[in-house]
């Protein structure tokens, strides 16, 4: 059933999409008949290590005066990955950005930068032999790293992490025989902090062909998980709640808004944000075709712009038209208040810009009992749009939510994936561990 | 015969990026299947990650037998074929490229970017530079916020020789969206302008930009070739095993490898490594090396074969709309008839003023005994202050009919210093005539 090819595209396919689409074959032109006066390079570069997954924010269950925030990049690692397996970029800026006074502006950035090291340059090799401590000398090539803490009011930088190892992917199992300890070798303590990078599970799981049957086929086919077995890089923080709040008062100010960003430098010293994240999805369910590079490199404080798309999403209209679910009225304030301000109540903060931020009161104690991985709409506040725990079901949240859940619409439409396929840890960085690179068939 | 260095890194190249490209197709879905409509795209138009590039075309090809009306889907058929011919160095892919675009086209008239982007690629791929700047901008009025296409609308403006124009949109594609795809463009445009450290220091950052094996294989290889071009073999030699290591099934880098052999005068080396590039990719760049390592070894019935056959692939390339004038004029220069490359070069000339073209035309010219035109457009294919050692000989052997010594022992020292080995068949003799020129 494709009786709406057309508008689907136009819909589904955003410009990262058109550009998979492109890129993948663009290679240009061939220099043909022997002579070389047409260099060509590739239109479109994936660019894996600055396209930032998911963000995840939430109160640290086993220390709850603290916050934990997530970051993951490197989409779909397969955990074979060889030669040179995953490296976050040394090119990069991975920032996770704080609005704690909800003007659209970033109070603070924590910022992670990495350098790459490689002992043997003879060798190409990731590992020369089996890996047992982090500073082991068979780990060919590894990677530091150093977290700045940057106080924009106080216009002050602070580097609170230096030269700290990264986790190395995990290659597999003669190669690391103990991963997990190299991943407690990981963990940076400075204080009641705690700082993270390194390979993880993809915390994120959803049956991805449900944005495909949306738009016109069964949504009982869905039930897979599309991620399941692939791994991702991930940079996790947890910081007191005072670090956050705005004035140091957790108690006063208890709803801060994130995203993390990366950004590249154009040659000349100039940097670019290349990927932008806050609320999961709204690529999927908000940003209409063409419009992504402009997103990637927009700013929550110019988001205006994009309004019209949460007051009307077209998914919903789509829905509508094959499913017979009627579209909410519009314009929709119930998306604009999960997506740009937070919800009344909850975690909108006073006298708020409307920008597209994860939020979190972190006044609200992680759940303990009557969990749901539905989040609010599950009855739990302690869950997404309240920032965002590993667990929540944020694909059947959102696609809720764009049919209305929180006007009084329950559709209980969902993609049949309600968990991930690893199980979380309990105690920070939370992500589960990687699926090894001797598992065969990790899919 | 002219430089073979760059023929085989340029052409090889081509191939290259399409190798990795048709690779980057399934990590890029994979990339973004994460963002869910990026998989959309993936799903409707059922490409499979890990499937080869032959798997996506028959996988598009099911689809749209059963979905003749998707244009999205025909446009990336017409990508692949693309992409199929610059990776088998089959031109009889670019007609059906071009039919499978006009046909998404044809489905959707209308704010079709993808196809407009594909037929810009497409006419690039055919030298139609001029056509690639037009559908560039049809795509970019679309989508103006899409970086990509910029690298579309600059690399037609670079080769029609709007300098300029295209070094302005290489800066602003680098500014939109920095990465490999932009900072490998940024690399190219500092070489043209003579700036070799600025070169490599923009092709590092692409090498640490790359997202992939594959990337960074493909990087490897564009490493090897400039620091090739700057006479520096040892980290040429390393970039191009390095480019192997990271992707083996990657034919190009060992042309890159054969021609470090023949540089470090193992000839037979030479010769084993262009005949196995050759047996798998066998592009008329890398068939000509062949050629010339076979000429200065001394057999020339072999050298002749391999020529033949090249000829024969230009035939081919030219029967499928590929304007290979430029190319042919200096392949014919060196190694046939010098009223036919000048025709080749007067007709490339006619349709871009590249530094490329000007030097055909000047070789060409000078193969005819028209000097005075020669160094003209020598002077023009030197107009960016390119460190190009061939173009340096080329303006040398123009001098010297002119009866410029003096500059033709600037230009052969020039030609020497930036790269010795800058020639299969001319380095050793811009070495003899730079000897005779300073002790004769």
């Amino acid at each position: 059933m494709a009786p709406f090819t057309t508008t689907k595209r136009r819909v589904a396919v955003t410009a990262v999409a058109a550009a998979a689409a492109i890129g993948v074959f663009v290679g240009l032109g061939p220099t043909p008949g022997g002579a070389s006066s047409h260099r060509e390079a590739p239109l479109i570069a994936a660019d894996p290590q600055a396209d930032n997954t998911d963000l995840y924010a939430f109160v640290s269950p086993d220390a709850t005066d603290t916050v934990t925030i997530v970051s993951n990049f490197i989409p779909f690692e397969e955990p074979a990955g060889g030669p040179n397996f995953y490296q976050f970029g040394t090119g990069v800026r991975y920032d996770v950005r704080i609005d704690n006074n909800a003007d659209a502006h970033a109070d603070l950035v924590y910022r992670w930068t990495f350098t790459n090291h490689t002992r043997n340059p003879d060798t190409f090799l990731y590992n020369t032999g089996p890996v047992t401590s982090l500073d082991d000398q068979d780990l060919n090539m590894y990677q530091t790293y150093d977290v700045q803490r940057i106080d924009r009011k106080a216009q002050k930088k602070t580097t609170i992490v230096h030269d700290a190892i990264a986790v190395p992917s995990d290659v597999g199992e003669a190669s690391m025989p103990d991963y997990d300890d190299l991943r407690k070798d990981g963990i940076v303590s400075t204080g009641s902090s705690k700082y993270f990078a390194g390979q993880a599970d993809d915390p994120f799981f959803a049956d991805l062909r449900v944005f495909d049957l949306l738009y016109g086929g069964d949504l009982s086919e869905t039930g897979d998980d599309t991620l399941k077995g692939f791994n991702v890089n991930s940079l996790a923080l947890q910081v007191p709640k005072g670090r956050l709040a705005k004035g140091g008062d957790a108690e006063s100010n208890p709803i801060v808004g994130m995203w993390s960003t990366a950004s590249r430098r154009a040659p000349g010293g100039h940097w670019v944000q290349v990927s932008r994240l806050g609320n999961p999805l709204v690529n999927e369910v908000v940003i209409p075709a063409g419009k992504k590079d402009a997103w990637n490199a927009s700013k929550p404080s110019d988001d205006g712009q994009f309004l019209p798309y949460v007051q009307d999403p077209e998914v919903a209209r789509l829905i509508e038209a094959i499913y017979g679910i009627q579209a909410p009225a519009t314009p929709r304030d119930d998306l604009v208040s999960v997506f740009l301000t937070g919800v009344q109540g909850l975690n909108k903060p006073p006298h708020v810009v409307p920008s597209e931020e994860l939020r979190l009161n972190m006044s609200i104690a992680p759940c303990t009992s009557g969990c749901s991985a539905l989040g609010v709409i599950g009855g739990d506040n302690a869950g997404f749009p309240n920032g965002r725990r590993l667990s929540d079901d944020v694909l059947d949240i959102s696609l809720q939510a764009v049919e209305g859940v929180l006007v009084g619409q329950d559709t209980g439409l969902g993609d049949g994936v309600d968990a991930n396929d690893e199980s979380f840890g309990h105690s920070f960085p939370y992500v589960a561990e990687p699926h090894d690179g001797s598992d065969t068939s990790p899919h | 015969m002219h430089t073979l260095r760059r023929t085989a890194i340029a052409v090889s190249v081509a191939v290259a990026l399409v190798v990795i490209a048709g690779l980057g197709l399934f990590r890029q879905l994979r990339a973004d299947a994460h963002a869910p409509l990026v998989s959309t795209a993936a799903l409707d138009a059922p490409i499979v990650p890990g499937a080869t590039l032959d798997q996506t075309i028959t996988n598009l090809q099911t689809h749209l037998a059963a979905v003749p009306d998707d244009a999205h889907g025909f446009a990336q058929l017409g990508l692949a074929y693309s992409a199929q011919a610059t990776h088998t160095g089959d031109p009889t892919y670019y007609p059906k490229a071009e039919e499978a675009l006009q046909t998404s086209l044809r489905i959707q008239p209308d704010a079709n970017a993808d196809a407009l982007i594909g037929m810009g690629v497409v006419a690039n791929a055919k030298h139609d530079f001029a056509d690639g700047v037009r559908y560039g901008r049809a795509a970019l009025a679309i989508e103006p916020d899409a970086a990509h296409i910029l690298g579309v609308i600059g690399d037609g403006q670079l080769e029609l020789g709007h300098y300029p124009a295209a070094f302005a949109t290489f800066q602003r594609m680098v500014r939109m969206r920095p990465d490999i795809a932009s900072y490998a463009r940024v690399s190219y445009a500092r070489e043209l302008r003579g700036n070799i450290p600025g070169a490599l220091s923009a092709m590092q950052r692409a090498l640490r930009a790359a997202g992939s094996p594959d990337d960074a294989s493909w990087v490897s290889y564009q490493l090897g070739g400039l620091y090739l071009r700057a006479g520096r073999i040892g980290p040429a030699a390393h970039a191009f095993r390095q480019s192997e290591a990271l992707s083996p099934t990657y034919v190009p880098p060992h042309a890159g490898l054969a021609r470090v052999a023949w540089e470090r005068g193992d000839i037979d080396g030479a010769i084993r490594g262009y005949r196995w590039v050759v047996a798998r990719l066998p592009l008329p760049e890398h068939v000509i090396a062949l050629g010339d390592v076979y000429t200065v070894a001394g057999r020339t019935k072999q050298a002749d074969d391999a020529y033949a056959l090249a000829r024969t692939e230009a035939t081919l390339f030219r029967a499928n709309g590929v304007n290979v004038d430029v190319e042919l004029a200096l392949f014919e220069a060196d190694h046939g008839d010098a009223a036919t490359a000048l025709a080749d070069a007067k007709a490339g000339w006619a349709a871009r003023h590249s530094i490329s073209a000007a030097d055909a035309m000047a070789w060409a010219s000078y193969r005819s005994g028209r000097y005075r035109g020669a160094a003209r457009y020598e002077r023009s294919a030197l107009r960016l202050g390119t460190r190009d050692a061939l173009y340096r000989y080329h303006a040398a052997m123009i001098d010297l009919e002119l009866g410029h010594s003096d500059a033709a022992r600037r230009n052969l020292r020039v030609a020497l210093a930036t790269d010795p080995h800058f020639s299969i068949l001319f380095a050793s003799r811009a070495a003899g005539a730079l000897d005779r020129l300073t002790h004769g």
